[in-house]
This record gives structure tokens, C-alpha cells and sequence, in this order.
């Protein structure tokens, strides 16, 4: 970037050229007032390196040669008719506007040391600063042509100068030459550019006017003077600055044109004044006409400012803010007695409710239609953006629909509502006025000065002005203007000195109102009635003056023309507007009064100057408007002398207009950027960790793209009827940064997409998402994972043959088994199943951690069916999951603790992994190899053993209820038949004979056999068999006969048994008898020697008393589990 | 007062001796291995009462013994054989009355098993005929696979004979023992090993159970009188504490004296003295190796011992806090 190297070095020559060949690119007039580069490009026009050496440092003072009038070109008629009227006005004294006019003539045309040397200030700025901006920006707007030539242009010109320094300050020829070359250069950039978006009007006039101006200077004498304090003295012709405002003036004519037509009834001359004044006072207030605001507004651009008044606007707005809240206390207050009263509180009260900033920057108020509006508003301000209108055609829009329903409009009071919307304008902008309105905002308090109250009779302030505002005080603008001027010249009384601070913002704001004071329709209000006896009156005075009757009927019309043409007016006035006459009347009865009151006070106190004297009058001139002319002029001059003063004592902050306007209009929105930043930073300087961090808005960005292309200047803020406000580049700390491109996802998108991969998915796999391999999934035909499903199955099938085993020891043990011990207990198959199904989509996350999770539960509890367990507590798996999470946790932090180690001995990836497992409790990898195979595999084998054995155990079980199976077991239970009983709801094959082998061995044709037949075998079986156990029992026993008894060898017995046997016969001699009946037989006894007592197995069974006892316990104990030591075991085989 | 305290020093001496103490140790030491075993044995008390309560029963049962040693399968299998050995021998007091003199006399050399269940060992093989029948009451441990299930089957002869995989580790841990007993006998003189042998029988148990019962202060500790396997378990065990404790605190003392000696070699003049002495004569003091097992052999020896290793704390990896745990059995 060398090529900018003559912007850093302060090198005068090579910013000479520089500022000759931009001032060539119409560059200077785009940022500095016109005024301004009038005198700029005088000064380049003298091509002297020393004069702008001079300028540049500083040293120059201006003075202008005052050329007649006569001077300026006869050309131009209406700059003439400009120059007479305030040559008029200003012998007419009474018209305070056209002294304003005259003084800002005066300002803009400043002479002396400081215009010129803020104007170096400015230029230097403009050089080192903007002039690589205006590069980079003309290059962004050709960009569509021809950028690349562009480009290169600049550099060239860059370039060109430094070859032209180069060759030497002496060759002045080449140097011509090379100027001549870059003027063509320029010149053909010229009609290049007239494609700009700068007004392409306005440059051609610029152009005629350097052009004039080139003629000019060749007329002009060049001869520069020293003064004493070795300054050059820039002499320049008032011609030269005059011809701008030929340029100027029929813009604004033509701006004004529209406003003004309504009042075209009045003397032109007058109307033509006005529209200058308009102007003028647009310029510096803003209030007036939005379009030159707007105008205004984008020029700011260019206005060179620092940032040493931030501060002071900062406190001055807060101060306002303040009074603001004050303000709407009072007057919520006030709204509640109207309220109260029920009178024409109605209005006010609803205007109260919307807060007072809204009103304060609303441009206009929606007062108590806002909320019919509310959601039009609210629809607007949504689609902002596709309205073509920008904000300010918008609002007159609003302002055009509800024009008759403002918060101040009374039916009852004509005129009303446009005199107190004019009035609040003003006060409001008064007050908005923070650089000089601070002091005016309240009332003077007793502490800040103890002896007001003696010197100032009548004391006001804004606030009070505005409260008077409120409760509809004011009956006509004359009398609101009044309070508005009382304020200030309470100012000027109090503090005489000449000197004193307050003075000069008191005057400051003096001007300000008489700038403000013709927006004010010239109403005064009437009540209906008296409107519509007048209308009669007219009626009836038709012909008595045709000019009263336009201007009562309009109602509207100026006031002040009528006071200027008092001699006639007044006449006609008395005749015709008694009420108003009155009015007038009591007018001056109070301004005589103050005068009066002014008069006792200076003679009071008697150290008030002449000066003040001197304003007191003025004052009360502008107010009764009935002063001669010839004392008003000298009361100007006498003021401009004041203003100069206070000039000099404010730091020449009257010295740029645009400056003080773009300090006003910015104000506000300077303030708020400021308070945010203030607000980052603690009273000690340092960083406020508890400030709010600053955030962008959406529309804080588009204001920065409007900045950027040039196209708004304007910050849109986000309540659409909020006023404007000029955008603040340097101020605006996050504008400048850019969006995220990535608009992120809404779940609306988010599912879309996934619907259209699901399709997809689907579409794949024919409809079944099982067929797309899933990572959840583990394969069931190798790993440890078929192991383990191995072992399951085998577990579950032990126990479904464990279960038939159980089934048959009931059969064999009780008489009749229920329907319901015979179900099976249902036992699925374990299949492997996805655990997410979904988080095959390429949009999930399959290592997010519940689907993990729920992989890992599903595993531990894999884990924990093989170790035996049926079924489990949710509770117990995912505790067992958190550890086992918690352990792989725990390898995969060691590991990493032994990878990432700062320890010169670092181990190698094998080691590392060596010491994990054993920290872990793996001694050796070994070990997992010998789990896996001592105890997985060899589990598995066991369970297979398990599996047969048990297999064999019921085969055996069921061999004696299959032995015999033929016919004729049928008719043992016959029962069962007729009742058709017999279940086959247990399955064709319910103990899986054939599984088994035992149909084989049985013969049987089919597997079905009728369980309850099975039943009673097996029961009758185990009866027989359990005999046979015991028997096994006494196996020494084995070979002994037990000896029968006969009835006649009970005798025999030893005695204890006696009785014993005697029982025994007793039975046995029932049994007897009654199977001999059975029978049919005789039931005679055979004699007591062949009559054997009958054995206790021979019994019926219900003799036999088998039934278990209840215990001691009393409770009834299920059928216990059989333990080791009474399992069974097979008889020894010997 | 220390009389009346420590009662098997005896018993000490002789496991000692039979697990590689040649010498006879001191007092003192046999007193701390006296009490590291009573610690032992109450702890062994203390945590299967706590599982018999788990179980619903008052009184111990050997499972609940075998429960706390369960992961050292060796040592199971041991006790397995043991306890079952045991039955026979009972049986065959029962039977023949002198049978067991008979099989003490087959010694350990063929045996399946250490301590004192290697008393009845390959005379088997002559009276297997006998012994068949006594063999199959073998001792089933309730958290075997097959008790996982709510039937049993029938168990047959042929099954109870198969020789389990289970043990295969068992038994390369035992033959591991008998090397170290072949080892340690190879060198004896008849009378030497006959006295080993009898060493061997040492039981803080046998033939002494009240005063063992005493000693442990089991009628304080428990509420119902263990079953008498359990005091046979707590004998073997004993017995297996006490040779573990031994071997290693002999490791111990070995990897001191090489220390000592490389100490020793460093500094050249010892070394010339040693070298000279390197005749022995009659009244030579005893070789340093010959030194006894101090004290402080066995308190490291039991330290080695009571270290937890990584496997019963990772779970408690980056756990943070203190790491509390029991007295481990040995």
C-alpha cells in the first residue's frame, strides 16, 4: 500500500496536487459546504503552493470584500428580488425573521482567522481520511461499467503525484503538462461519471459554476496581505460566494413553492421573504420541512465533527429526560383531576396514556385513534420493506388519514387542534434543543439562585409551557409565543453581565424560537359559537371588506401579515373581530404590564447595561410588534454584537451551520449511543462486568447497508412512527458487522428433510426397515454376541423343561391339578432388536449418548439374562448401565491420562494400553481371553449337559404314565370322557414326547395324549413307586417277610400291641364286608384263624391319611423347593 | 498373661515349618502370626454371619464360609476335597474303626490335595472299591450352574466321577503346591520327612475345637453354634493362612538378604572377609541365610497381603474420596 504513502507523510506539495486533482473530481463538494468550497476552490484556483501551505496550516485569515449588490449578475432576477426584499426587510424592522436571514448571511459569510481554519482542519481530514473512501466508493459505484479502468485511474492519480514530486517543485512546465493531461484525464472521468447517483442536476450546475467562477478569478486581482500576526489575508469577492446561493435559492423556492401557496394571497414580497426564511430556518432546525431534512440528513456524511461534545450532549439529554419524566408525572396528574371533572379531559387523558417519548418522537400524534390504528401500524411495520414509501411520505400519509382526530381535537374549540399541534412542534423541538435548552427546562429553584423570585416577577419555563400546553391554557399563538419569549428574557434580565454563560443560550434559544414561530398557524380559538355568529356577521358586512372577509373565512390566515399591514388591518380588524380585538386588546394590556414590570426592575436594580435595555425593548418589540423601525435595527446590530460575543465565549459553536444542525438533529441518537457505551464502563473507568452487552438489531444492520450504498442515510428505528434520525456511522459500534449467512434450521425444515430421507430409507429397503443394516445390531451368527444368545436360549429352554418337571411332581403329588399350573409361562424369544431405528438417517446423531445408552442397557442386561436372571427391576439394569458406563469411562480417561501425560517417560501406545486394563483390573489381556472361554463358553456346555440331563430326568418322569398305553387305560377314567374334560388346550404336544423319543419308544401315533389321563397315571404311579422308595430305604430289610397276622394270634402279641391289632381287625372286618357286598357275596366273616389282618397299604385311601398335618405354624407352606439333600438320586444299581 | 493368650504356638511352629521355615522362629513372631490368624478367622465369622442372615438363617453353613473365598478357585477345590475326604474318613471310622491310620499312611504324595485332606490320598486306588461308595457325596456349591433352575435332576455316578473343568485350574494351582512340598522334601532324611509329615497334620482345630471355639471367641461373635463343618473349614483355612502368611515373608526375608549382600559386594572389604570365610568349621555361627523370620517379615508379609489390588478399585478410577475396604482373607 505504498501508494498511499503521500496520506501518511506530511508531505504539503503532494496533498496540494492531490486536493487540485480531487477538487478537479467535484470530490470537495460532496463534503464540505458550499460556502466552504467556494473558498477551497478559490484558493486551488491561485495554484499556490504557498497560499495553501498558509491554508493548510492555518494561517490564513478570510476577509471578504463586500461587493454591492449591483455587483452580483444581473442575470439572475430572483437573487436580485432576494436582495431588495431583505434590503426591504431589513428597513422594515418589525419583521424579526428577515433579521435572522440577515444575521445568518452575516454568519455564513464569517470572516477572519476561524472559518478558514477549521476549514483547513476540515480539509486536512477530508485529504488524509475520506479521500481513500472516495476512491474505494467510486470504484463500488462504477463497478457495473468499466471498474477496471476506474481502478487504475485512481491509482494513477495517486501515481501521477508522486512522479510529479518527484521530478521536482522547479519543473513547473511539466508539471502544467502533467496538470493539463489529468484536467483531460478528468474531463473524460467527468462524463463518465455523470452516471453517478449524485444529483446529476446539481453537478452540472456546479460545473457552470466553476466555469463562472474560472472567469472570475481571471478578473480578480490576486494580492495577498499579511496582518500582524504574519496570516496571509485571503481576499475574496463577495461575488464568488454569492453566486451559490443563486444555485441555491430557486431549489428552495421551488421546495417551498408547495407550502406557500396557500399564503399567496399576501403581498409577494412578503411571501417571497418567507420561503427564504423557510430556508434558512430549515437548515439550521430541521422542524420546519422534512424533505430539506432529508436533504440535510445526507449530507451529514460529509460534515467533519469530533467527538468532543458527546459528553455535554450526554448530560444535557439526561438532564431533558428528566424533566421529560417530571413533565408526565404532572401531567398524568393533571389527567386525573380533568378526568375527575369529566370535562374535555377525555382527550388529554388518552394522549396521556401513550408514553411521552412516543410523543415526543412521534411526528405526529395518533392521540386516541392510536388504537384503531394499532394494528394497520403493526402490519405496516412487519412488512416494512416491501413498502416503496420511505418513512417520511409514510407519516404524512397517517398524518393525512386521521388529520382531524389529533389528541388536541375539540369540536367545541376551533382551531385548536392545529395551533397546539404547531405550538408542541415547537416546544418539543425547543426542548429537544439540548445544546442550549438545558438551563430553560424547569423552574428556577430558589437554591440555585435565592433572589429570583425578587428580581423576576413572572417567572416560566419550558415545562411549564408545556403543562399550560396541556391543560389548554393558551387561547391564540401570540399568547404561547409570549411564555416562549418571557423564558428567555427573564434569562437576559436575571443575569445582566454581558458575560454571563446563560445569556448566550438564552439567546441561542431566542433565535431558535423565532425560527421556530412563523411554523405556527396564526389561530386564535374560538368557540363554535362565536365562529358561526361571525360567519353571520360576514354575511351581513359582505361588502364592507372583501379582503377581511377571505382572510376570517380561511381562518388560517397569517397573523402576522395582518399586524405588518397594522395601519389598515387594525381598521378593518375592529370592524369586523370584536372578539379578536379583545383579545389583542388584553394582549398588550399584559405586555404593557411587563414592560411596566421590566422598567420598575431595571430601575430597581439599576446595574442592568444599556444592553439590556436595549433587549428589554427588543423583547417587547418583538412581542407588541408596534416598536419603530429604526430602533429595531439598531437593536439588531446591537444583538449581533451580543451574538459575537457569545460566539467567541461558546467556542465558535455558531460558526458552521451544518454543524450546528447536524449537532442538533444527531443530539438525541448521539446521546443514546453514548449512555449505551458509558454504560460498559464503571465510574473508576474499567470494564462494568454486569452491563448488558450491547446487541444488534435486525434493522441496525439495514441501516448500515442503506449507509454503505448510499441510498438512506436515515436509521430506520423499529417503531415505525418514530421520527428519523440520521445515521451515525462512528457511532454505531456493531452495525458494521455482518450477518450469519447460515439462516439456521426451523423444525418445520428439519422435518421436512427427515420425511424426505425416511422416503428415501425406505424406498431402499422395499418397506421394511429392518433390512437396512443397523450399527445397533449386532450380528447373531459370530462374536462373543452368538455366545451369549446361545446361552440365553439354552437357559430359557432348561426352563421351559424345568417347568414340566415341576408340572409332573404336582400330578404325581396331588390329586387334581388346576387348568392354570399348567400353563407355561410364556418365554420370548430374544431377538435382536434395533435400539433406534431412526438414528440410521444420515440427520441423527447415532453417538449421541441416549441412543448409546440405551445400546449399553440393552447389553448389561444381556449380560444379566445370561448370568440367570428371569426378569429384572428397570431400576437394577440402569444402575448396572451407570456403572458399566462409569468403567468405560474410567478405561478411556486412563488411557488418555496415559497418552497425554507430560512425563518424560512416555509409553508406547501398547504399554499405555497394557497399564489401562491393569489399573482397571484386567492384570493382562489374557484374562479376557480366559473369561470368555472358562467361563462363557464352558457355561454354555454345561447348560447343553444341563439341558439333557434334565431332558432325561422328564423323559423318565413320564415313562410310567406311558408304560401300558393301550384302550384300555381309558377305562379307568372314564369321568374325564363323559365330562369331556380332557384338555387339549395344552398343546398337541405339551411335554414334547416326541422331542423326547418317547413316541418311539411308546409306539404312539400321535403325541396327543389326554393330559388328566396322564394325570392319574402318573399319580397312581408315584404311589406305587414312593412305596418302592421306601422300601429302599430299609434295604436290609429287603429280603424279611413281614409275617401276616391272623386275627386268632392277636392274643399272642405283646400287650402294648393289642389294642392296637384289636383296631386293626375292626377295620379290616369293615373292609371286609364291604367289598363282599361289592361283591355280592355273603358277608359272613371267615373264622378269626384264616381271618388276616388286612396291612395298612391295603387300605382305602382315605383311611390311609396321607394328608400333610398343618404345620405348628399354623400356615399352609407351598410345595418346597427340593434341596440338595433330599434330590433325587438314583437307587443304587447293585 | 501371654501364656493364656496365644495357644497354638506349637501349631504356628510346625505349619511353619512345613510351609519352608527351617528354622524355629521366635516368639514374637509366632505371636503376630497367632494374631493376624484370630483376626482372620473373626473377620471370616463376622462377614458369613452377615450372608447367613442375607439367607434367612441364623446358624453358619459351609456355604457361607466357601462364599467368602469363592473367587480363589484353588482354594475351593481344596476345601471341596477336603470337606469331602472328610466324610469318608468319618464313614470309614464308622465302618472299620481304624481305616483312617490306614489311610494317614498313604501320605501326600499321591493325594489331590494339600493340608491335612492329603492324608487320604492314592491308597484309594487299593480300596477304591470301598471308597466309591463314600465318594459321591460330593459337595455342591449353591451358586453352581445347574441350581440356577427350579429342578434338579437325577444325579448319576457317572456324573458325579466326571472330573470338572472347573478344576482343571484348581488342580495346576494344587500340583503347584506339591511341587513346592516335593521341593521342600527332597533333601529330608526319613526321619526328617517323617517329622514333616507329621507337621502336616497340625490343625488349630483338630481334636481342639472348644479350644479353638474359645480362642476365636465364635459363642460371642455368633448367635447359634456353627455347624462343625464350619470348624473344620476355619482349620483348613487357618492352616492355609499361616502357610501363605510364611511363604511369604520367607519371600520377603530371601529379597532382603540379597539386598544385603549386593550391599555388601559393593563395599570390597566385607567381600574379602567373606571370601575366606568360606570354609565352614564345626563351631561356625549359623549362616546369616538361617536367620529366622522376624516380626517384621510377617507384618510385610501381611501388608503385601492386605494390598487391594486394581481389580476392587476401579471402580472407584477417578472416583475421588478415600478408598475404604475391609480386611482382605487371605
Amino acid at each position: 500500500m505504498d501508494k498511499l504513502s503521500s496520506f501518511q507523510g506530511n508531505n504539503i506539495l503532494k496533498l496540494f496536487e492531490l486536493a487540485k486533482e480531487l477538487s478537479k473530481l467535484k470530490f470537495f463538494e460532496t463534503f464540505v459546504t458550499d460556502f466552504q468550497n467556494k473558498i477551497l476552490s478559490f484558493i486551488l484556483e491561485k495554484d499556490d503552493l504557498k497560499l495553501w501551505r498558509d491554508f493548510i496550516d492555518g494561517n490564513c485569515t478570510l476577509k471578504i470584500t463586500r461587493d454591492d449588490v449591483s455587483e452580483v449578475n444581473g442575470e439572475d432576477k430572483e437573487q436580485d428580488s432576494i436582495e431588495s426584499t431583505n434590503d426591504n426587510t431589513s428597513n422594515n424592522n418589525d419583521d424579526v425573521e428577515d433579521h435572522d436571514d440577515e444575521e445568518d448571511d452575516e454568519e455564513a459569510f464569517d470572516e477572519g482567522y476561524e472559518p478558514l481554519q477549521s476549514l483547513a482542519l476540515h480539509v486536512r481530514y477530508l485529504l488524509w481520511e475520506k479521500a481513500i473512501d472516495f476512491y474505494y466508493s467510486c470504484k463500488e459505484l462504477d463497478n457495473s461499467v468499466n471498474d477496471i479502468e476506474e481502478v487504475s485511474d485512481d491509482y494513477e492519480l495517486i501515481d501521477r503525484i508522486d512522479r510529479e514530486v518527484e521530478d521536482g517543485d522547479g519543473s513547473k512546465k511539466a508539471g502544467e503538462n502533467e496538470e493539463n493531461k489529468a484536467e483531460e484525464v478528468v474531463k473524460v472521468r467527468n462524463e463518465e461519471d455523470d452516471y453517478d447517483d449524485d444529483d446529476d442536476e446539481d453537478e452540472e450546475e456546479k460545473g457552470q459554476d466553476t466555469k463562472d467562477n474560472d472567469s472570475k478569478v481571471d478578473n480578480m486581482e490576486e494580492e495577498y496581505e499579511r496582518n500582524e500576526e504574519n496570516r496571509i489575508i485571503l481576499t475574496i469577492p463577495i461575488s464568488v460566494l454569492k453566486d451559490k446561493s443563486k444555485s441555491d435559492v430557486p431549489e428552495s423556492t421551488a421546495i417551498n413553492g408547495i407550502s406557500t401557496e396557500p399564503n399567496t394571497e399576501g403581498s409577494k414580497d412578503l411571501n417571497g421573504s418567507n420561503a427564504a426564511i423557510a430556508t434558512d430556518a430549515a437548515d439550521a432546525s430541521a422542524s420546519t420541512s422534512p424533505t430539506t431534512d432529508q436533504s440535510l440528513i445526507k449530507e451529514f456524511n460529509k460534515i467533519y465533527h469530533n467527538f468532543e461534545y458527546d459528553r455535554e450532549t450526554l448530560m444535557k439529554r439526561r438532564k431533558l429526560e428528566k424533566s421529560d419524566k417530571q413533565l408526565e408525572e404532572s401531567s398524568s396528574e393533571q389527567d386525573t383531576n380533568q378526568n375527575g371533572t369529566g370535562g374535555t379531559g377525555a382527550s388529554t387523558s388518552t394522549a396521556g396514556g401513550i408514553s411521552t417519548k412516543e410523543q415526543q418522537q412521534l411526528g405526529i400524534n395518533l392521540g386516541s385513534a392510536s388504537h384503531s390504528l394499532k394494528h394497520l401500524l403493526k402490519a405496516i411495520s412487519h412488512q416494512r420493506d416491501e413498502i416503496d414509501l420511505n418513512d417520511f411520505e409514510l407519516r404524512s400519509l397517517f398524518m393525512d388519514v386521521r388529520k382531524n382526530r389529533g389528541k388536541w381535537a375539540s369540536d367545541e374549540r376551533v382551531g385548536q387542534e392545529e395551533l397546539y399541534e404547531a405550538c408542541e412542534k415547537v416546544v418539543m423541538d425547543l426542548r429537544g434543543y439540548t445544546e442550549h435548552s438545558t438551563p430553560f427546562l424547569n423552574k428556577v429553584s430558589k437554591r440555585e439562585a435565592p433572589n429570583y423570585g425578587l428580581i423576576i416577577k413572572k417567572p416560566m419555563d419550558l415545562n411549564t409551557v408545556m403543562k399550560k400546553l396541556k391543560g389548554l391554557q393558551y387561547q391564540s399563538k401570540q399568547s404561547f409565543v409570549d411564555d416562549l419569549n418571557l423564558i428567555w428574557n427573564n434569562c437576559l434580565t436575571y443575569n445582566a453581565d454581558p458575560k454571563h454563560f446563560l445569556r448566550a443560550h438564552a439567546i441561542a434559544m431566542q433565535k431558535r424560537t423565532n425560527k421556530l414561530v412563523p411554523s405556527i398557524p396564526n389561530i386564535t380559538i374560538r368557540s363554535r359559537a362565536e365562529v358561526e355568529k361571525e360567519e353571520e356577521l360576514e354575511e351581513k358586512n359582505e361588502a364592507a371588506a372583501a379582503a377581511a372577509t377571505t382572510e376570517g373565512g380561511a381562518g388560517k390566515a397569517t397573523q402576522k401579515g395582518r399586524k405588518r399591514t397594522k395601519a389598515d388591518a387594525d381598521e378593518v380588524e375592529n370592524n369586523d373581530d370584536n372578539s379578536k380585538e379583545e383579545n389583542d386588546r388584553d394582549e398588550n394590556k399584559i405586555k404593557e404590564e411587563k414592560d411596566d414590570e421590566s422598567t420598575k426592575i431595571k430601575e430597581e436594580n439599576g446595574t442592568a447595561s444599556d444592553d439590556i435595555d436595549i433587549e428589554m425593548a427588543d423583547a417587547s418589540t418583538i412581542t407588541n410588534g408596534t416598536v419603530g423601525g429604526g430602533g429595531g435595527e439598531d437593536d439588531d446590530e446591537e444583538e449581533d454584537d451580543v451574538d459575537v460575543n457569545v460566539a467567541g465565549d461558546l467556542d465558535e459553536e455558531e460558526v458552521d451551520l451544518e454543524l450546528q444542525a447536524w449537532r442538533s438533529m444527531t443530539a438525541k441518537s448521539r446521546a443514546n449511543y453514548c449512555a449505551k457505551r458509558s454504560e460498559l464502563f464503571t465510574d473508576s473507568f474499567s470494564l462494568n462486568p454486569n452491563a448488558e452487552a450491547m446487541t444488534r438489531e435486525s434493522y441496525e444492520m439495514n441501516n448500515f447497508k442503506h449507509y454503505l450504498s448510499n441510498d438512506q442515510v436515515v436509521s430506520k428505528s423499529s417503531n415505525l412512527l418514530e421520527s428519523d434520525e440520521p445515521y451515525l456511522l462512528e457511532y454505531d459500534v456493531m452495525g458494521g458487522l455482518p450477518g450469519l449467512v447460515y439462516s439456521g434450521l426451523d423444525s418445520e425444515s428439519e422435518l421436512k428433510r427427515e420425511q424426505k430421507l425416511v422416503d428415501l430409507y425406505l424406498q431402499q429397503s422395499g418397506g421394511d426397515v429392518n433390512n437396512i443394516k443397523s450399527d445397533f445390531v449386532l450380528p447373531l451368527d459370530s462374536g462373543l454376541n452368538k455366545v451369549y444368545h446361545d446361552i440365553i436360549g439354552k437357559i430359557q429352554d432348561i426352563r421351559k423343561i424345568c417347568f414340566k418337571i415341576s408340572l409332573i411332581r404336582q400330578m404325581q403329588t396331588q390329586q387334581f391339578v388346576h387348568h392354570t399350573q399348567m400353563k407355561q409361562p410364556e418365554v420370548e424369544d430374544i431377538k435382536e432388536v434395533d435400539i433406534d431405528p431412526v438414528s440410521k438417517l444420515s440427520n441423527h446423531e447415532p453417538f449421541s449418548s441416549e441412543v448409546q445408552y440405551g445400546v449399553l442397557r440393552r447389553a448389561v442386561s444381556k449380560i444379566a439374562m445370561q448370568t440367570g436372571f428371569e426378569s429384572t427391576e428397570p431400576f437394577a439394569i440402569n444402575a448396572l448401565t451407570q456403572v458399566a458406563e462409569k468403567y468405560y469411562g474410567n478405561l478411556v480417561k486412563t488411557l488418555k491420562m496415559h497418552l497425554e501425560t507430560n512425563s518424560t517417560n512416555r509409553l508406547t501406545y501398547k504399554e499405555a494400553l497394557l497399564a489401562t486394563l491393569l489399573e482397571n483390573g484386567i492384570n493382562k489381556p489374557d484374562d479376557l481371553y480366559t473369561f470368555v472361554q472358562e467361563r462363557i463358553v464352558k457355561q454354555y456346555d454345561k447348560l447343553k449337559d444341563l439341558k439333557i440331563k434334565l431332558s432325561n430326568f422328564l423323559k423318565e418322569l413320564l415313562r410310567p404314565g406311558l408304560e401300558n398305553f393301550n384302550e384300555k387305560s381309558f377305562a379307568d377314567n372314564s369321568e374325564q370322557f363323559m365330562t369331556g374334560d380332557f384338555s387339549s388346550d395344552l398343546g398337541d404336544d405339551f411335554f414334547g414326547f416326541k422331542e423326547l423319543g418317547l413316541d418311539k419308544e411308546f409306539k404312539m401315533l400321535s403325541g396327543a395324549i389326554p393330559i388328566y389321563l396322564l394325570h392319574s397315571r402318573l399319580h397312581n404311579n408315584y404311589a406305587a413307586t414312593g412305596s418302592v422308595n421306601k422300601k429302599n430305604k430299609y434295604e436290609d430289610l429287603k429280603e424279611l417277610k413281614d409275617p401276616k397276622i391272623y386275627a386268632s394270634e392277636i392274643t399272642q402279641q405283646i400287650g402294648i400291641l393289642r389294642p392296637f391289632y384289636y383296631k386293626l381287625l375292626e377295620k379290616t372286618k369293615t373292609q371286609y364286608i364291604k367289598s363282599r357286598k361289592k361283591k355280592g357275596e355273603s358277608t359272613e366273616l371267615p373264622p378269626d384263624d384264616k381271618f388276616l389282618l388286612i396291612e395298612d397299604e391295603e387300605l382305602p385311601q382315605k383311611q390311609r391319611n396321607i394328608r400333610p398335618r398343618l404345620p405348628p405354624t399354623g400356615k399352609i407352606v407351598s410345595v418346597k423347593k427340593r434341596t440338595l439333600a433330599n434330590g433325587f438320586y438314583l437307587p443304587d444299581e447293585e | 498373661m501371654a501364656d493364656s493368650k496365644y495357644k497354638y504356638r506349637v501349631e504356628i511352629q510346625q505349619m511353619m515349618f512345613v510351609s519352608g521355615e527351617t528354622n524355629d522362629p521366635p516368639v514374637e513372631t509366632t505371636s503376630l502370626v497367632e494374631d493376624i490368624v484370630r483376626g482372620q478367622v473373626i473377620e471370616i465369622l463376622i462377614q458369613s454371619t452377615k450372608t447367613a442372615t442375607m439367607r434367612g438363617t441364623k446358624s453358619i453353613a459351609p456355604e457361607d464360609v466357601i462364599f467368602l473365598i469363592r473367587n480363589d478357585k484353588a482354594k475351593v477345590n481344596r476345601l471341596r476335597t477336603y470337606l469331602s475326604w472328610k466324610d469318608v474318613r468319618k464313614n470309614a471310622k464308622d465302618q472299620e474303626g481304624g481305616g483312617t491310620e490306614a489311610l494317614i499312611e498313604g501320605d501326600a504324595a499321591g493325594g489331590a490335595a494339600g493340608g491335612a485332606a492329603g492324608a487320604a490320598s492314592s491308597q484309594a486306588n487299593d480300596s477304591s472299591k470301598m471308597l466309591s461308595r463314600y465318594k459321591k457325596s460330593k459337595i455342591r456349591l449353591p451358586w453352581e450352574i445347574q441350581f440356577m433352575f427350579t429342578e434338579l435332576h437325577l444325579e448319576t455316578t457317572e456324573e458325579a466321577e466326571q472330573v470338572d473343568d472347573d478344576e482343571r485350574e484348581a488342580t495346576v494351582a494344587s500340583l503347584k503346591r506339591l511341587k513346592m512340598a516335593d521341593d521342600r522334601t527332597r533333601n529330608m532324611t526319613k526321619e526328617e520327612y517323617v517329622h514333616w509329615s507329621e507337621c502336616r497334620q497340625a490343625s488349630f482345630t483338630f481334636r481342639k475345637a472348644k479350644r479353638f471355639r474359645e480362642w476365636a471367641s465364635i459363642p460371642q461373635l455368633c448367635d447359634s453354634r456353627p455347624h462343625d463343618d464350619v470348624i473344620d473349614i476355619l482349620g483348613f483355612l487357618t492352616f492355609e493362612i499361616v502357610c501363605s502368611l510364611t511363604e511369604e515373608s520367607i519371600q520377603i526375608r530371601n529379597a532382603e538378604e540379597k539386598l544385603i549382600q549386593k550391599s555388601l559386594s559393593k563395599t570390597g572389604g566385607l567381600n574379602k572377609e567373606i571370601n575366606k570365610r568360606k570354609r565352614k568349621y564345626l563351631f561356625d555361627k549359623p549362616e546369616k541365610s538361617a536367620k529366622p523370620l522376624m516380626p517384621y517379615h510377617i507384618e510385610e508379609a501381611w501388608r503385601r497381603l492386605q494390598n487391594v489390588d486394581f481389580k476392587h478399585k476401579a471402580a472407584r478410577n477417578f472416583g475421588g474420596g478415600v478408598l475404604k475396604s475391609r480386611t482382605r482373607l487371605i
